[in-house]
């Protein structure tokens, strides 16, 4: 041990040569030149392989890895140890992460679509086209990103949008994703994201799933808390769901409903509760006031009151809800029994199963009133945790608001005051920013896909960044598939791979990926992560934030007033500590500064509005992610906030108060307990199409499957899409394991192999499909319906019907008669 | 006489009763072929190991290595060499195919073996079994875990092939699986002199069950003195291979050597 010390110490020295080069340009320095690092100095590190962090690029729960560079490729992955989100263990997708960058066909250059070809272009000529769609109707122009953008990605597209073109038409996919979560949260707490955290999967006694497989989607958190049997603790697993799952093997309790009725489940959780007068009286009136909606439904509804509440309540008997949701009364009573025993930790988890549903924002307040009602909120272990499954959900999305109504920080453009603000911070004219929020996601792309000159049809040119429509929207036939065949319809995609989009985008940008730039997201539990590039990306790919750099640069040289702040400079200018300007428009400059600091720096004062608070960008290098509010104390360090509202943990919590909801809709600290009814979906099975259909992901396939399905070893362990049915009904219409199977609904069909008792299990009148597979889309037989608050769709639940596909079908999209299209 | 008939009726009623309750114990307790044909068909992987067979299998073939598998767990448990057993002389080319057999499962040293054999996609991992402690089933070894005891093994564990029935769509349709990713290959270890004990070439992150890879089931690889039970005391880590994390939150070191940068990764303090 002592003699590998005095080793690494003369390291150290030796290392210091090479890190002292180090200021601003870190990450050049690191990642573009491994050659120049001095041979005998990387030796020592063992295998000429450099470490370093990076959080992993696919799902929300925010595992650190640590990345192996050799010869400016990576060539290893290890889970981090310091981290404390997954604590050095690793899932079998980001254990391959490194492999995503490799895939053979990569893109590289700029392309064109001239005469139904793809074309090579110049960088020069792509931003020029790119402008030129601008210039000549900014209106009717759109950016469809995700949060998959790092957070100064987001905010670059954010401000030149909404503080450059005055145009709120800037949507992420995450509307497709969590929408539903955040109009939970912001009309329950008056403020967005969750206030709990995942060191209560290290406490909990109980783990209550809300149509949520764990063990497939968030396995490190899965294996966080299951782990812990291992130890010899006790925890009780409660599956709530529609299907039989790998994590259904590990649950105590497996509480089958039929699809849409967990409004009525969580109802009658609270209907016993009260009933049996075993509901938390004093948390409930201390910090909560009652709620209703509006008759149209609205985010912040209505006052309503306990008797109300007592009113509603009282229809919801465990034999009713039995009735409707197919779960046993007794299981009701059981469930309402744990949440009446104020001794027991439970924490509610759930993921895309409460959030895509045409009744998103209601299950989402339901979930969190069982736990304010019950007052298993605020404690360590105890409390509602809702996961995301993008790497920066939270963090771009949300937080840097690059949604139609939002501004940075949580402010909205709405809120005259909230523009002022934003102006000001952004050094704007005032009025620059427009009050009208932009069209959300499922709206922004029928307008694309209506034919000009029609009503709702004025957006002609959208900009995809990082994300994946042409697989990920429902009901691709009608959303997608129109705008390619009208000529005046322009799609811009930036992207790494060949897609689903990119096949049928006018212009095709190359992007750079993950540790090929500098970058920085936050996690499912407020955490902010940070990283620095580690290699080069291939040929021409660039990261995205330069491309839209770019752009507007391109535009602010042909005079365009929008990119000018009010003293006439542009919106984007960087300087060097010395105060010359520093050209990040032309790419062969980009990494002389750190862009990422200096957008990070300049987004984090947009931080403070909701308590968000940032750290500075330095603070975020030396950690493994910062939980924010991040507050500086007296003596300069910097702490992180693990329970947002509870005292002692919470900073702008006052003495004494215990629970404060600071951003409260009532403005008396109180959260919200809501009122809502279980209402039926859109669209149920019925005579025609008797099945329900539901989709989703699965463990080796991250979204559309654009990186996931060109990593070797993930590709086989699960080749391609498939149907699952139950062998019940498989029995009955003659269908075997592996033979195909013809999926349809009303709007389009698909064929593909059937799989029974596999992975998962459906009920009798039920079947799954996962939508990673970009040769199997399953969502040209999805629905667009969504819920009436979020706007978010519902990918979990429409009617179909099933065959046995006629001999010599092949697996893939089937044209069907009469599909609206 | 009545009497006589009496039993005797009995008797025939005594003997249908049991035939009828072994009968039907015996097809309730095997899979019926109905069940059967709806599961996953267990096709073996070209060049991978045999699939487990289901317990209506074992009792049909009685033969071949997998015999024992379902017969006598115990008896497998007990057929690994001893600790004192004589252990083969290990050479270059015995050592170069044990490492090249790893690297076929691995994506990277360090990666995640994946699953040569089917596994039951549904049901909760059963890996133990044979894992915990590893075991040799015929010609081939289950190795033992190489890490502490996880609960969900499929979270990075995946199967090599085969997944599922039906799947036809060629890989040489889009996306493409091609990939030109070249991972980090194993490091031979460094003795400092002729005698010396070798250094640990790899991260024992993952890694920290010595006889996993070096115990008596492990060929090529394997310790040439599988009763010592403290590895750690003769065999360090080597110098070579620093596994500390290159940038540090709560860092061990002082401020002024945390200052320059650590030695690894760019990420630390500047």
């Amino acid at each position: 041990m002592e003699r590998r010390e005095v080793l690494k110490v003369t390291a150290l020295a030796a290392a210091t040569a090479v890190a002292s080069r180090r200021s601003l340009a870190q990450a050049q320095d690191a990642g573009a030149q491994p050659a120049a690092v001095d041979p005998t100095v990387a030796r020592r590190v063992g295998q000429d392989v450099r470490w370093d962090k990076a959080p992993c690029r696919f799902c929300g729960t925010g595992c650190h890895v640590q990345v192996g560079v050799r010869d400016g490729r990576v060539v290893a992955i290890a889970g981090d140890q310091l981290a404390a989100v997954n604590k050095g263990l690793l899932c079998v997708k980001g254990y391959h992460v490194g492999l995503a960058l490799y895939g053979s066909d990569r893109l590289t250059r700029p392309m064109l679509k001239r005469d139904g070809r793809h074309v090579p272009i110049s960088w020069d000529e792509a931003i020029r086209i790119i402008a030129d769609k601008i210039q000549a109707n900014p209106a009717g122009f759109a950016i469809y990103g995700s949060g998959q953008w790092t957070i100064p990605e987001g905010y670059a597209a954010n401000k030149f949008m909404k503080g450059g073109l005055g145009v709120n038409n800037i949507e992420p996919n995450a509307r497709l994703c969590m929408a539903s979560a955040v109009t939970g949260f912001t009309s329950t707490y008056g403020v967005d994201e969750p206030a709990s955290c995942y060191d209560d999967l290290d406490a909990a006694d109980v783990i209550i799933l809300w149509g949520n497989n764990p063990a497939e989607m968030h396995p490190v958190l899965f294996s966080r808390f299951i782990d812990r049997r291992s130890r010899g603790e006790r925890v009780e697993l409660i599956d709530i769901g529609t299907r039989r799952t790998r994590t259904t093997q590990f649950a105590t309790d497996y509480l089958e409903f039929r699809p849409h009725t967990d409004l009525a489940i969580a109802n009658g959780i609270m209907n016993v509760l009260v009933s049996e007068g075993a509901y938390d009286r004093e948390f409930a009136q201390q910090f909560c006031n009652f709620r209703k909606d509006t008759a149209q439904p609205s985010l912040n509804g209505q006052t309503a009151t306990l008797e109300e509440f007592r009113r509603h309540i009282a229809r919801y008997t465990p034999e009713h809800v039995e009735e409707l949701s197919g779960v046993p009364a007794e299981k009701i009573r059981m469930l309402a029994r744990l949440f009446a025993d104020r001794s027991k930790k439970i924490v509610s988890l759930w993921c895309m199963g409460m959030n895509q549903h045409t009744q998103g924002t209601a299950i989402n307040r339901l979930v969190h009133a069982v736990h304010l009602l019950s007052g298993h909120w605020g404690r360590v272990g105890d409390g509602p945790q809702s996961l995301t499954g993008q790497p920066s959900a939270c963090g771009t999305a949300r937080e840097v608001g690059t949604l139609v109504h939002l501004l940075p920080g949580g402010l909205m453009v709405a809120n005259p005051e909230h523009r002022h603000e934003a102006e000001e911070l952004w050094n704007l004219p005032p009025g620059r920013i427009s009050a009208t929020p932009g069209p959300h996601t499922v709206e922004m792309w029928k307008r694309f896909s209506t034919a000009t000159g029609q009503p709702n049809s004025n957006i002609s040119t959208i900009w995809v960044q990082v994300t994946n429509p042409g697989q990920s929207l429902p009901n691709l036939h009608r959303l997608f598939a129109p705008s390619r065949r009208m000529a005046d319809k322009f799609l811009i995609v930036s992207d790494v791979y060949p897609t689903a989009t990119t096949r049928e985008a006018d212009l095709i940008l190359p992007s750079a990926m993950w540790v090929e730039k500098n970058g920085m997201v936050g996690n499912s539990e407020r955490r902010t992560q940070q990283w620095f590039k580690q290699v080069d990306p291939p040929g021409e790919a660039r990261d995205d934030a330069w491309q839209m750099i770019a752009v507007s640069r391109e535009l602010f040289n042909r005079g365009m007033a929008g990119m000018r702040d009010k003293d006439g400079k542009w919106l984007f200018e960087t300087k060097r500590p010395d105060g010359a300007e520093v050209p990040i428009w032309d790419w062969a400059h980009y990494y002389d500064v750190n862009v990422d600091e200096r957008l990070f720096e300049e987004y984090r004062r947009f931080s403070r509005f909701k308590h968000k608070d940032l750290a500075p960008y330095q603070e975020y290098v030396r950690a493994r992610g910062l939980r924010w509010p991040v507050i500086r104390k007296d003596d300069g360090s910097w702490h992180e906030t693990r329970y947002r509202f509870v005292e002692g943990e919470d900073t702008y919590v006052a003495r004494g108060k215990r629970f404060q909801f600071y951003h409260s809709v009532t403005r008396d600290d109180k959260a919200l307990i809501w009122i809502h009814d279980y209402t039926p979906p859109p669209e149920s099975p019925d005579s025609e199409y008797p099945f329900w259909l539901c989709t989703g992901r699965v463990l080796e396939h991250w979204h559309s499957g654009t990186m996931t399905m060109r990593v070797p070893q993930l590709r086989r362990a699960m080749p391609q899409a498939y149907i699952e049915v139950n062998r019940q009904d498989a029995t009955r219409l003659g269908i075997n394991n592996g033979d195909l199977v013809v999926c349809e609904s009303r709007r389009g069909a698909l064929t593909l192999p059937a799989w029974i008792d596999g992975r998962g299990a459906p009920p009798a009148g039920s079947v799954f499909v996962p939508w990673f597979d970009e040769r199997l889309m399953i969502n040209v037989v999805t629905l667009e319906a969504h819920c009436p608050i979020s706007k978010q769709p519902d990918y979990k639940k429409c009617a179909v019907r099933i065959r046995r596909a006629p001999p010599g079908a092949v697996a893939g999209i089937t044209p069907i008669a009469g599909a609206r299209s | 006489m009545n009497q006589e008939s009496e039993k005797r009726a009995l008797q025939i009623f005594a003997a249908l009763a049991i035939t009828a309750s072994v009968m039907g114990f015996a097809s309730g307790v095997s899979d019926s072929g109905r069940l059967r044909a709806y599961r996953t068909p267990r096709a073996r992987i070209a060049g991978e190991v045999e699939p487990a067979p289901t317990y209506a299998q074992q009792r049909e073939t009685r033969r071949g290595n997998r015999a024992r598998h379902g017969t006598n767990l115990v008896a497998m448990e007990n057929d690994r060499p001893q600790l004192w057993d004589p252990v083969p002389a290990v050479d270059d080319s015995s050592r170069a195919a044990a490492l090249a057999q790893r690297a076929t499962r691995r994506a990277y040293n360090g990666a995640p073996p994946v699953v040569p054999h089917p596994i039951d996609q549904g049901a909760y991992p059963n890996c133990a079994t044979c894992h915990e402690r590893g075991m040799r089933i015929g010609d081939r070894v289950a190795p033992m875990m190489s890490h502490q005891r996880y609960e969900n093994c499929y979270q990075c564990h995946v199967v090599s092939a085969q997944p599922m029935p039906g799947a036809t769509l060629s890989e040489e349709t889009p996306p493409y699986r091609d990939n030109s990713f070249v991972g980090l290959e194993t490091q031979r270890s460094t003795r400092w002199w002729a005698a010396a004990p070798p250094t640990t070439p790899h991260s024992t992150l993952m890694r920290s069950r010595c006889e996993s890879c070096h115990g008596v089931l492990g060929s090529g690889i394997r310790s040439s003195h599988p009763h010592r039970q403290s590895c750690v005391q003769c065999h360090a880590v080597s110098s070579q291979l620093d596994q500390r994390p290159s940038t540090f939150g709560e860092s061990p070191f002082p401020a002024a050597i945390i200052a320059g940068g650590p030695p690894v990764g760019n990420g630390g303090a500047p």
